[in-house]
């Protein structure tokens, strides 16, 4: 079914494309090829149009590209340059090169090419098959649910690579099916052949399952059922190769749902696939997502990458409330402002706090600790409003927990307790040791 | 300089065992290393190299020489055309090559081999890259290390600190923990080595100054950590007490002329030692102007107690500290900023039971305007760090500061519980 699906014009206007392109402009216009194509597929007029009149704008002539890089490493610098090396006092080095050399163009939009693809593979999960090369193709068993947008780049790399042999156009053929399935609801099972049409439900199908899931999810289904109907509708998209808003759509709503329901193995999939698409340039919450990365990175500790991270946010993400707030966070932690973390706690925008939860305790039993060192005694009124407990019970069963319930009159109703400070402080210092030592992530990035 | 008294120079030095020479004849930053393509005219060297190099030069002078001699006009025109991904290539043949010759050889070889790496270090220009290179070196530590067969005095070990910190720079370079500990490794295990002291200096400082960073990035490559405001948990402190011992000791063992190097440590060293309380004197400030440049706006907020000022300094610093790493801990100097204001408004209230509404006209003043609880959640902060000394006292509605009467603002220094004297 598939190979009938492609016009033999449009293989051979492909085939013409890739002829004209050079080195230079090669990125380019394999970006406008694939853009061309898809938005020709969705709207179903890869029949109607007239390929042959097409022209690639990345393909007419024009002068060549100055290219202007942002290196990460200072030391980029070739020694003929008689540069200092590793000059790490001074920001992120432009590398200025004059291109007089046609051939280095093309080396180095290679090399950017290359590296491009291993910046791409890194965001993957190490469960997953070996990074892309060039020219690999993958075997048909492959697990579409995980990355639909690994797909489109195997297939296009299969069309668009420097040799325009006819059986790479026949290669994507392979891969790319159009479902038939018309059933709403389906049941998430692992791939482990080349997928039936049958199976698989076409676009328009998709759209009105997510509508249908949305929908349940308001209703209160259970979360298992939910997952897997979120599970088989990714990998319907991807075995489609469809990756535009709707794909984004999906895997944020997933993430959401994921998150809600403390499945962080699921949400880091579905962050991980988020980055990939919104680096495509797909729209999406993209700011949104960005805080959620900040704040898991809080939660890990990891300072390196959050550095790292934080450094390369954009103004425009930098404005988001959503990413203010998490810098805030950040500001507030480092400082060890207890008093500001919480209300930031209380005033987290989006599904930002059910990110928090994670941490929450340990940031309260901290700062138990400085409550009970600068404090000789304080009522329980203050310590539940404090640390953002929703009750006084709340409040007096944490320390409890910890073994810090030491008040001045333990009969006293609960909104009359005192909390005796020198004794809690010391027990919450022993305790705070065994307890949050350690951070465990599953599946983190 | 042509390429025939090129090769000529090689064999003569060779044949003298000149390694400091020949050192220089291989280094990829020298002029002569472009001369030698004049001799191409237009045509580039590298498409020749296979065949009229080879057949010209090879068995000309002696193995591996003549080899090493062809790879190296191989990689000046790859440079020269910014070839970088092949210049990279052809310098690892180069290296590998030379390391087989390394091998057999002692002591005298050892400049030639700082040469090359530093050629490789200069070409790396990616990830992987990164990688190689910091596998490479590794290997050359082993063949320093290895020799059991020169003579003490000329023995390659003498090369092992100085590679070591290469190693150190590379794997720093490619972000990859376990290299860094590789490295590591095979220097502790390594018999039979002459004492540290009678190093060359300049190997001793770039030894300091590597392993400080690398003290200074191992807390997080362990997940075991908590947040250092807390008093300082012993496994943290570890960490940055033993970065700032390896600082130090670059910083002064550092031969006074080489200001450039002297900065960079200080770069790690001041923002270490503030987070215990020790600001740099202005004198220091002063020798160092790029330093002083970056250091002296957050001094003097610091001094002031101006936190508005001071958070305007460090958004600015930002590209500056990121790349380092530094930037999360000069974030954490705020406190000796927040410290010296309150240290101001109870200089100006002369009592010892201060309102907590007080503190917070003083933050007023500067700019800050927050409510009440977060005063007093800042003087929580302050008296657990050690910075005041005294409690807060809930008194019906109004919440009062109770000083203690000896020393109410102890030393910042001697707040901090890490003050350890550093062993020159």
């Amino acid at each position: 079914m598939s190979a009938e699906s492609w016009p033999p014009q449009l293989k051979e206007w492909v085939a013409k494309c890739l002829g004209q392109m050079t080195d230079a402009n090669r990125e380019e216009a394999q970006a406008e090829l694939r853009g061309i194509i898809s938005s020709a597929f969705a709207a179903k007029t890869l029949w109607s149009t007239d390929w042959n009149g097409l022209q690639l704008k990345s393909l007419m002539p024009k002068p060549p590209p100055v290219y202007n890089l942002k290196r990460k490493s200072v030391e980029g610098q070739l020694p003929g340059k008689k540069a200092k090396k590793a000059n790490n006092n001074k920001t992120l080095a432009y590398v200025q090169d004059n291109f007089n050399d046609q051939a280095a163009l093309n080396r180095r939009a290679e090399r950017f090419q290359r590296e491009h693809d291993i910046e791409r593979n890194k965001a993957f999960q190490p469960s997953q098959k070996p990074p892309a090369k060039y020219n690999y193709r993958p075997a048909p068993a492959f697990d579409a649910a995980a990355d639909p947008v690994r797909v489109v780049l195997y297939a296009c790399h299969a069309v668009l690579t420097t040799f325009p042999l006819p059986q790479n156009v026949i290669n994507w053929d392979r891969y790319t099916i159009v479902g038939t399935c018309q059933d709403i609801f389906k049941d998430y099972l692992r791939l482990t052949s080349e997928p039936k049409p049958e199976t698989i439900r076409p676009y328009n199908v998709l759209q009105q399952t997510l509508l249908a899931l949305k929908k349940k999810w308001k209703e209160r289904c259970t979360y298992p059922w939910m997952c897997n109907q979120l599970k088989s509708l990714r990998q319907d998209l991807t075995v489609q190769r469809i990756k535009n808003e709707f794909t984004v759509q999906v895997y944020e709503i997933h993430a959401r749902i994921a998150l809600e329901s403390i499945d962080m193995v699921e949400y880091n999939q579905c962050q991980a696939t988020l980055r990939t698409l919104y680096d495509l340039g797909i729209p999406g919450k993209v700011e949104e997502f960005s805080a959620y990365r900040i704040l898991m990175l809080l939660h890990g500790r990891n300072r390196s990458e959050l550095n790292l991270y934080v450094g390369q946010l954009t103004p425009q993400q930098k404005a988001d409330a959503a990413v203010k707030h998490a810098l805030d966070l950040q500001r507030a932690m480092a400082m060890g402002n207890y008093h500001a973390f919480f209300e930031l706690y209380t005033t987290a925008p989006n599904m930002g706090a059910y990110i928090m939860d994670h941490f929450i305790d340990r940031e309260r039993a901290k700062a138990l600790l400085v409550i009970t060192k600068a404090y000789k005694e304080v009522p329980l009124t203050f310590i539940t409003k404090e640390l953002a407990f929703e009750t006084l019970e709340d409040a007096r069963l944490f320390l409890a927990d910890h073994g810090a319930d030491t008040f001045k009159d333990p009969r006293h109703p609960d909104s009359q307790k005192v909390l005796e400070c020198k004794s809690a402080h010391a027990k919450i210092a022993e305790v705070f040791e065994e307890k949050y030592r350690r951070v465990l992530i599953k599946g983190a990035i | 300089m042509d390429i025939q008294s090129f090769m000529t120079k090689l064999a003569d030095c060779y044949q003298n065992e000149n390694g400091m020479e020949l050192g220089r004849l291989l280094r990829l930053d020298r002029p002569h290393g472009r001369e030698l393509l004049k001799e191409f005219g237009r045509r580039d060297p590298s498409e020749y190299a296979a065949h009229d190099l080879k057949k010209r030069w090879k068995n000309e002078i002696a193995n591996p020489w003549d080899e090493l001699g062809i790879q190296y006009v191989v990689v000046c025109a790859h440079v020269k055309r910014k070839r970088v991904v092949d210049a990279f290539g052809e310098q690892e043949v180069l290296v590998r090559k030379f390391f087989e010759y390394f091998a057999q050889n002692c002591g005298w070889t050892l400049p030639i081999l700082f040469s090359v790496l530093e050629g490789l270090m200069s070409l790396a220009h990616d990830g992987p890259s990164f990688e190689k290179v910091a596998i490479m070196i590794e290997e050359a530590l082993r063949l320093c290390i290895a020799d059991t067969k020169s003579p003490p005095e000329k023995s390659r070990k003498w090369g092992a600190y100085a590679v070591f910190a290469l190693a150190l720079k590379s794997s720093l370079r490619a972000k990859r923990a376990p290299l860094c500990r590789a490295a590591l490794r095979t220097l502790i295990k390594a018999v039979d080595m002459p004492p540290f002291d009678v190093y060359p200096r300049s190997h001793r400082v770039t030894y300091w100054y590597y392993r400080g960073k690398l003290h200074f990035q191992e807390r997080d490559y362990k997940q075991v950590d908590l947040e250092t405001h807390l008093g300082d948990l012993p496994l943290v402190l570890r960490y940055r007490v033993q970065a700032e011992e390896s600082f130090t000791k670059a910083f002064y063992h550092c031969h006074n002329d080489a200001t450039k190097n002297k900065e960079r440590i200080l770069l790690y060293l001041i923002p270490l030692r503030m987070l215990k309380g020790h600001l740099p004197a202005s004198e220091l400030l002063l020798r160092f102007p790029d330093i002083d440049e970056v250091f002296t706006p957050l001094v003097w907020a610091i001094r002031a107690g101006d936190l508005k000022a001071y958070d305007q300094v460090l958004e600015e610093g930002k590209l500056r500290f990121l790349p380092l790493g530094l930037w999360l801990v000069v974030q954490r100097s705020r406190d000796l900023c927040l410290r010296s204001l309150f240290r101001k408004v109870w200089l100006s209230c002369g009592e010892l039971r201060i309102p907590v509404t007080t503190f917070q006209t003083g933050l007023r003043t500067i700019g800050v305007d927050v409510d009440v609880s977060q005063v007093a959640c800042y003087v929580g902060l302050m008296l657990h760090k050690g910075f005041m000394a005294g409690h807060i006292i809930h008194e019906g509605n109004t919440v009062t500061v109770a000083l203690q009467q000896f020393d109410p603002f102890p030393k910042a220094a001697a707040a901090r519980p890490c003050s350890v004297p550093v062993t020159l």
